[in-house]
């Protein structure tokens, strides 16, 4: 057992401290920071500047209606008041005022306007004002109709279409709008961890043997803590990884506490577990695999097959998105392969019976100890077999550890 | 001490080695010779554990040897293979421990070996910058470094040049004055009369020959006479006894069919002419080889 934990903590110190993965690290952590971030951002950089209109009115009610919706809006305009154009041209050619509005009441339309700038570029201004002038217009209406504010408020009033769940546990409608997110960033974090820890748990068992460094490790150590040992070497590589995309991630989580709090504690603890189930399932499989090849060129030739059920799973769920009660994809989610991603979507989107969950949760470990066993098996024989890469060799590594007939 | 008996490894349909009994004794340096696929290094893993003998029992000092007793074993594979970005510290360290040392005891044995090599230089340098005899340094380091026991050398000299031919077959002295046993395989047929006690000779999984290297000489005979002379004896060429005839600078090298004959070829030569000097040869192992597996090898 001591040789299994020299074996992970090797491959584990070996990985950290390649520069492979210190750049890609690094370049994921800013991805997610700025990517994360995007929207504070812009908001942030529009924020800072308060934009200066002028406003040329036939009327001060009207101009009084325009500053009061401004306020309200909590917009970042300031009106400044003309009394006629020249004295605003004035202004625009000094830079005093990006552009004005020129205000008029109408019998037909109760309020019209134009907009006059040097340029019309600032298309997010425009949007805001028409916005504003939209309320200043009904409340100009109101005035010259003789409506009573409060009942065309009344009349106003959007509709609100009530939702109530029948089930009791069930998720609520806003649980799963803002878990939609989580649910969708956990589905590609699982299928890209698997695809990229997978590969490389393929990838250092191949390495080992085109080196040839494999008959020595294989005279000292058991095949199978050796093969444990790299898996759970790079699993705590992964968590180390992902302890920092955290870290780079949580700024952004910070600024959107109340959106997380919405999402149920059963769909991060779900995430969690078939993450995990996931990993060891795609993992033990990959180590047996990469133990079949001598060449590192030859690894993703043996691979490609599961990378595919891999892209396959990953689609799956994201067809299941639109009708995660489809029947082909419940019976999907009890295949080992898919189990990982599909049964996390329906357990977060959907209101399972606890046995379902269990179910799938027991036919991925017992799949994971199968996959385990055989590939103990095949490691044992393939990491002594050279040559060409071929799946041939899995009859052929059990073949060699059999005391053959006499 | 090494006991193989009656060891029978078989592929499917394939008999890689065949009922091979073999026994070596506890500081012995003992040779395997044979032909490429002749079974040695499918012993060598049998030895090891890796594989399980189809038939018979491998034993050190009595006892299986298996990964609890990894440590008492070292070995160095034909196939060498080093972590190229590890440096070379960092991966004897490794190899070190996994054979059950402690840090604490391996940093010195490091010091000691890479000196021993005049390679000190190379510690902190990663082994893919190394040449190959500096590589091959590293290997042989660390199939001794836990001074096991029982060292098997899977080809310890291939690729390797003179000089470092030489220090490592001091080393390998050193390591079995120490009291380390020692198992390893060849080609190079001077190697193994060099430094084994007993040999045995690989044919297609079995132990044609074996034993001390004076006693298959022995057995085998004389049966080289070399004729220092100028004189023309080409009709030698021609009798029934005479197995190859050899023309060489300093006159000719005969082999003949049995050591009684020397004299009687000797006699006629005499006829001839002025014979400066007579004697019969040992065979080289590498005669014996070649004639007993039948195959020219390098």
């Amino acid at each position: 057992m001591t040789k299994f934990w020299i074996v992970l903590w090797h491959t584990y110190k070996k990985h950290l401290t390649s520069k492979a993965f210190l750049i890609s690290t690094i370049i994921t952590m800013l991805l997610i920071f700025v990517m994360s971030n995007v929207g504070t951002f812009f908001s942030k950089s529009e924020q800072e500047d308060v934009k200066k209109i002028g406003v040329v009115a036939d009327s001060s009610r009207i101009e009084g209606y325009v500053k009061n919706e401004i306020k309200q809006e909590k917009k970042k305009i300031t009106i400044v008041s003309y009394s006629n154009e020249e004295e605003a041209k004035e202004h625009i050619k000094n830079h005093d005022i990006q552009a004005y509005l020129v205000l008029k009441q109408n019998k037909k339309d109760f309020l019209t306007g134009t907009y006059k700038a040097n340029e019309m570029s600032q298309q997010s201004l425009l949007f805001e004002l028409e916005h504003i002038l939209q309320m200043v217009k009904q409340k100009e209406a109101i005035y010259q109709l003789h409506v009573d504010p409060e009942k065309f408020n009344q009349i106003n009033r959007p509709f609100v279409l009530e939702k109530e769940t029948l089930v009791k546990t069930s998720h609520s409608d806003k649980q799963i709008k803002h878990s939609l997110v989580i649910v969708m960033g956990t589905l590609f974090l699982i299928y890209a961890t698997v695809v990229f820890y997978g590969n490389m748990i393929a990838t250092e068992v191949a390495s080992e043997k085109s080196s040839r460094v494999m008959e020595v490790l294989v005279s000292s150590v058991p095949a199978t803590q050796q093969m444990f040992g790299k898996i759970f070497g790079l699993a705590l590589l992964g968590i180390t990884q992902y302890a920092f995309f955290f870290l780079s991630g949580s700024y952004s989580a910070l600024n959107h506490l109340d959106t997380l709090k919405e999402v149920p504690t059963s769909t991060f603890v779900y995430g969690i577990v078939f993450f995990t189930l996931g990993y060891f399932l795609y993992a033990m499989i990959l180590a047996m695999f990469g133990s079949l090849v001598s060449r590192i060129e030859d690894v993703y030739q043996i691979i490609s097959p599961i990378n595919i059920v891999l892209i396959i799973g990953f689609a799956l769920s994201i067809a299941a998105f639109v009708d995660p009660t489809s029947k082909a994809i419940m019976i999907l989610s009890y295949v080992p392969f898919f189990a990982p991603m599909l049964m996390f979507l329906r357990v977060s989107l959907l209101t399972l019976p606890f046995w379902q969950i269990a179910l799938c949760i027991v036919i991925l470990l017992i799949s994971i100890a199968l996959f385990a066993y055989l590939g103990a098996k095949v490691y044992r024989g393939g990491v002594l077999i050279y040559g060409k890469a071929s799946f041939a060799n899995i009859a052929k590594a059990l073949k060699l550890l059999k005391k053959d007939a006499k | 001490m090494l006991k193989i008996e009656h060891v029978t490894k078989k592929f499917g349909d394939f008999t890689a080695v065949n009922d091979l009994s073999l026994q070596v004794e506890k500081g012995e340096v003992f040779g395997i010779v044979g032909a490429n696929g002749a079974g040695k290094t499918t012993t060598f893993r049998m030895i090891l554990g890796l594989l399980d003998p189809t038939d018979g029992a491998i034993t050190w000092n009595g006892e299986k040897i298996n990964y609890e007793t990894s440590g008492l074993i070292g070995y160095l594979p034909e196939e060498r293979g080093l972590y190229p970005k590890l440096t070379v510290k960092e991966q004897l360290l490794y190899f070190a421990r996994l054979r059950g040392m402690k840090k604490q005891d391996i940093l010195p044995k490091i010091d000691y070996w890479l000196d021993r090599f005049h390679i000190t230089q190379y510690k902190h340098k990663k082994a893919g910058e190394l040449s190959k005899g500096n590589q091959q340094k590293i290997q042989f380091i660390y199939s001794v470094l836990h001074e096991p026991e029982l060292l098997i050398l899977d080809e310890p000299f291939s690729g390797l040049d003179p000089i470092n031919v030489e220090l490592l077959k001091s080393a390998v002295a050193e390591v079995n004055a120490k009291g380390t046993t020692i198992l390893f395989s060849s080609h190079r047929m001077e190697h193994v009369e060099e430094m084994c006690q007993q040999i045995a000779m690989f044919k297609q999984g079995k132990a044609i020959e074996k034993g001390r290297i004076r006693e298959i000489k022995q057995k085998y005979g004389k049966k080289v006479i070399v004729l220092y002379t100028e004189e023309d004896l080409a009709f030698l060429e021609n009798r029934n006894d005479v197995l190859s005839y050899e023309k060489t600078p300093y006159g000719v090298r005969i082999k003949l069919k049995n050591e009684q004959d020397s004299q009687e070829i000797v006699k006629e030569a005499m006829k001839k002419g002025f014979i400066r000097k007579f004697e019969l040869e040992e065979p080289t192992l590498n005669e014996i080889f070649i004639q007993k597996v039948g195959e020219v090898h390098d």
